[in-house]
């Protein structure tokens, strides 16, 4: 294969317009996001990315990644368009081993393994653990939850489409490990709502 | 507050380069997700020495956006050299609009207060941290203090703290005073006076501490439990004055000590500039300005220039 044809096969698709504005942007919003548990943050995502990455996912890990974090996607997600977007966008490795990811990708959150495949961190340093970025179907319908913890006054609830259906027991074990543990981020359409390790999360229909 | 200006050409927005800001945010991201639990960052050199603000000025730079007002105070005050140049830097390097009220301000950056006006959901507030290690003092090795807090070992501050009542008959500590952090992390809150303790616990604003010399980042969201280490029967006092502000007479205010001559005469002000013009603007007078002018009524607020050349 001569070089131009290696070039030719995958095209890559346009990332942010503008990369400062936008990755501070989405970065101001998944800060807000993360630091008040289940309330919705509105994220510009990136509608070039390939198809099937979603576009605030897209936003969300070209803000974040580098080559500095490892980066771990669903089977869904591990294609050769989205390999080639993120290698020239981000510059991340990417990892089969969810355990030494900084980032993982999950396309399909109904199938996602067990949080405690990915990055825990350790005792001493738990901000090494796994930051999961989830895609979701939406907000405000679907599973509802009720939360509590640093972020939150009282109590919030909130809505999710497309979560797993056992998300609440798996977020109760994962704050058990506390101060380890992974943290999420569900991005949905056009937002994102944060859950971090240290959210109390119960399940009300 | 001033209106927002095109950013000096030939500078990153906000100074730092974009991977810079990346591993930044990703320590800010973490340090959020972990209350009180100092998170490492590959912390930069800053156009200023360790000791001036280089850990807060680099998590503000990698905050901010176009749209916010930042507001920064030294001690309290809108108009000291640091202040003023952390204002001027951004100002250049990011256009952003400046203020020096609090009410205003969506970032503000901070040295060693926390303003007296009580912050609101939506704001952000950066601490400028020298030492974020709270047992630092008691074990000097880093080591040993970062396992002291993976077990949550701090049965060492307790006996600093109870060697305090039996030497002194009470905690002598009165700044960087220690806090616990949702039950869990012991946290430096930073050099401020134990006088702002109590506006950390359960503040709605986010808190953001950046440690440039030492490379630690830390956080406590909107809504956390924050509270000052004391024991059942001697339990955290916040400092009182007994009297009022000089010049606008509030008695709410944490209060500096001014020297007046060399007769030993002094006086109390504000420390925080913000909430003392605001008073005499709104017409509060403390017993100097009512003495040196016994008429007047509210004063004007000082100009402060905001665009260095």
């Amino acid at each position: 294969m001569s070089p131009a044809s290696a070039f030719a096969a995958v095209e890559i698709a346009p990332g942010f317009r503008d990369p400062v504005l936008e990755s501070q942007a989405t970065f101001r919003a998944v800060l807000d996001a993360l630091a008040e548990p289940g309330r919705e943050r509105d994220v510009f995502g990136i509608d070039a990315a390939p198809a099937p990455l979603p576009p605030v996912m897209a936003a969300v890990i070209a803000m974040l990644a580098d080559f500095e974090t490892p980066v771990w996607r669903d089977d869904g997600l591990a294609r050769a368009e989205i390999d080639a977007w993120l290698a020239f966008h981000t510059g991340a490795p990417l990892v089969a081993d969810p355990a030494a990811a900084a980032f993982a990708l999950v396309g399909d959150a109904t199938r996602m393994p067990s949080f405690a495949a990915f990055g825990q961190g350790t005792d001493v340093d738990p901000s090494t653990s796994t930051t999961l970025i989830l895609a979701v179907d939406g907000f405000g319908a679907g599973r509802r939850f009720r939360l509590a913890g640093p972020g939150i006054a009282a109590s919030r609830d909130f809505a999710v489409g497309g979560a797993p259906a056992d998300l609440a027991r798996r977020l109760g074990e994962n704050r058990a490990l506390c101060p380890r543990g992974v943290d999420l981020i569900l991005a949905g359409p056009t937002s994102v709502v944060g859950l971090p390790r240290t959210t109390r999360i119960e399940e009300i229909g | 507050m001033t209106a927002p200006i095109a950013p000096t050409q030939g500078y990153a927005f906000a100074y730092l380069d974009e991977q810079t800001k990346r591993m930044i945010r990703r320590a800010i991201l973490k340090a959020v997700a972990i209350p009180g639990h100092q998170v490492p960052f590959a912390s930069r050199d800053m156009p200023m020495p360790y000791g001036w603000g280089t850990g807060g000025i680099q998590v503000t730079a990698a905050i901010l956006g176009p749209s916010d007002v930042l507001k920064v105070i030294d001690q309290g005050a809108d108009d000291t050299t640091n202040a003023v140049s952390i204002r001027a830097f951004f100002r250049k390097t990011a256009g952003v609009a400046t203020t020096t009220r609090t009410a205003e301000a969506t970032v503000i950056q901070t040295r060693h207060r926390i303003p007296e006006t009580p912050l609101r959901a939506g704001q952000t507030l950066v601490y400028q941290v020298p030492i974020p290690e709270p047992l630092r003092f008691l074990e000097p090795r880093e080591t040993e203090t970062r396992v002291m807090h993976a077990l949550a070992d701090y049965g060492l501050m307790h006996v600093k703290l109870y060697e305090d009542i039996a030497e002194h008959g009470h905690i002598a500590k009165t700044y960087a005073y220690p806090v616990r952090v949702e039950g869990r992390y012991v946290m430096d809150p930073s050099p401020i006076p134990k006088f702002d303790n109590p506006k950390m616990h359960m503040s709605p604003a986010l808190q953001l501490f950046g440690a440039g010399r030492e490379k630690r980042i830390y956080a406590l969201p909107p809504f956390t439990k924050v509270e000052s280490l004391d024991f059942d029967d001697h339990p955290f006092e916040p400092t009182r004055f007994d009297a009022p502000c000089a010049l606008c007479g509030a008695t709410d205010g944490y209060l500096d000590e001014v020297v007046t001559d060399d007769r030993g005469g002094r006086m109390f002000v504000c420390s925080d500039t913000d909430h003392c013009e605001t008073r005499r603007e709104a017409g509060h007078r403390g017993a100097l300005l009512a003495a040196e002018d016994p008429a007047g009524g509210a004063t004007a607020r000082p100009e402060i220039a905001e665009d260095l050349p």
